[in-house]
């Protein structure tokens, strides 16, 4: 089956199995926008941001130089999103939900603090190396141009992730996740003390020393994200053949054994199946757009460092074996991640 | 039995009449060739000198950079930093040609699918193509001729020989 076709089905069965209020709720609300704000819905048209417009799963934030964003949630928390950032806001699958989803939150480039005031109901944030999940109140996640991550905690607790790596942060604590290197120890992060800057920076000599190097662990990356995605993409479609089978048999049993057996077997077989759909949707979904995101917002930084700084030198030997990387690169996001998106993504 | 004729001498008149009209309008609301050439020797002379925030301020998103996509104003500032930075001379060395897209200029920036859909969904509705000569081979803009785009610059490719 193709399978666009079948992520199509995949998101038209949520939004037929998830209430119209739950879809359309606003994640939150500009409440402050300074200098040159672009919203982006869902489709990729771009428009300047207003104070006051909601922003809601799908909706991406860009922020330009000398400018800012603040966000606040429906739970009263608040997202500060810095200059020269790309923040997402996106949703994941969470069974314990009413809705079967939460949101989940991406640093795609540059900066974003977040004060959180209610734990319970707060999203997770991802970078395209790590997932925060939420302990704490007060911390700020950095995203280089290189993927790399920093996440500094001023108050409560926060869990970083990046593969199998774990670190617990407590405030004044920060830890980076460097593309090709994973994660590293937590340090002493005192407030006020670290400079995006410097961090970019650190990224770009990073990018110099080595650009094939870091190429080449960003599609290790990407193609973990790809191959997860492909995986509950044929997930998704092998419980979407056990629904149909079964709603086949449910409906027997109401023909052949009357309402009671019917329903007993859809609450018992078909209803679980059904939620079952969902979450690897969701799942897929999550995989899919975190291998795209990272060839938009980090695969592109990349390419425009290193292109520029080879323009002069375009026999450079160094140039010569990024730009046939870069092409294996493209050919694999061509190929494999192109056929899993939607329409619209493009 | 002529009274078709006639109507169809009216219409004829009507359509004369408004596509004279869309012309006049056309003209006035697209920037000609020789202006589109201009816009890119302004262009190749703000990299020259390293105006970056004259190319910020004339550029818009989503950017197309060769294969790249650049949705951000930060992505497309980091560009022009880097372009300006890198040293090119990015002439031009003698005449700027202008020209329009047809259905497979895509291809001229990128095999990938993702850039024949930025062409079918994010290229200005009347864009121009702007060759521009340089010492090393040629770079190529989008630009679009809508005169009251506040960022006419949509996409830059430098092709080297």
């Amino acid at each position: 089956m193709n399978i666009r076709l079948l992520t199509a089905a995949a998101f038209a069965l949520i939004f037929a199995a998830v209430s119209a209020d739950s879809l359309c709720a606003a994640e939150g609300r500009l409440a402050y926008v300074e200098g040159n704000v672009i919203l982006e819905k869902t489709g990729g048209i771009q428009k300047p941001a207003e104070i006051g417009e909601n922003v809601s799963a799908g909706d991406t934030l860009y922020t330009a130089s000398d400018s800012r964003a603040d966000l606040e949630l429906l739970s009263g928390s608040t997202v500060i999103i810095g200059a020269d950032s790309v923040f997402n806001v996106g949703e994941i699958a969470d069974s314990e939900a009413e809705t079967r989803k939460k949101g989940f939150f991406r640093v795609l480039l540059g900066s974003v603090s977040f004060k959180f005031r209610n734990l319970t109901q707060e999203p997770e944030i991802g970078t395209p190396l790590t997932v925060c999940s939420v302990r704490g109140t007060d911390f700020t996640v950095y995203t280089a141009p290189d993927g790399t991550s920093m996440t500094v905690v001023s108050d409560g607790l926060v869990e970083v992730t990046s593969g199998r790596a774990a670190a617990l942060l407590s405030a004044g604590q920060g830890v980076k996740a460097v593309v090709g290197l994973g994660l590293g120890e937590p340090f002493e992060a005192k407030k006020g003390h670290i400079r995006y800057e410097d961090f970019v920076d650190e990224a770009l000599t990073r990018m110099d020393e080595d650009p094939s190097l870091v190429l080449i662990s960003l599609i290790d990356q990407m193609k973990e994200y790809v191959e997860q995605g492909e995986f509950f993409v044929e997930s998704y479609r092998i419980n979407r053949e056990k629904v149909i089978a079964v709603r086949e048999q449910v409906n027997s049993v109401f023909e052949d054994q009357g309402k009671e057996a019917g329903e007993k077997m859809r609450q018992m077989e078909y209803l679980p199946l059904q939620e079952r759909g969902l979450d690897l949707a969701l799942t897929s979904r999550y995989y899919i757009l975190s291998a795209f995101m990272m060839r938009r917002y980090t695969f592109s930084s990349l390419y425009i460092h290193i292109r520029c700084n080879y323009l002069q030198n375009p026999n450079d030997p160094i140039w010569s074996e990024f730009s046939t990387t870069y092409q294996k690169f493209l050919d694999i996001y061509d190929n494999r991640l192109i056929p899993l998106l939607e329409e619209e993504d493009l | 039995m002529n009274e078709p004729f006639v109507g169809y001498n009216g219409d004829v008149k009507n359509a004369v009449f408004i596509v004279a009209v869309l012309l006049a309008a056309t003209s006035c609301t697209s920037l000609s060739d020789a202006k589109i050439a201009e816009a890119a020797a302004g262009v190749s002379d703000d990299l020259n000198t390293g105006d970056v925030d004259a190319l910020t301020g004339s550029s818009g998103t989503p950017f197309l950079f060769e294969t790249e996509i650049l949705p951000a104003p930060a992505q497309l500032r980091a560009l022009w930093e880097a372009l300006a930075a890198s040293g090119y001379d990015f002439g031009p060395k003698g005449e700027i040609t202008v020209l329009n897209p047809d259905k497979n200029t895509w291809e001229r920036f990128s095999s990938s699918r993702e850039v024949e859909v930025w062409f079918q969904k994010h290229a200005p509705a009347d864009a121009a193509l702007a060759v521009v000569p340089t010492d090393e081979g040629r770079i190529v803009l989008v630009v679009d001729r809508n005169k009251k785009s506040p960022t006419p610059i949509r996409g830059l490719k430098v092709e080297q020989e």
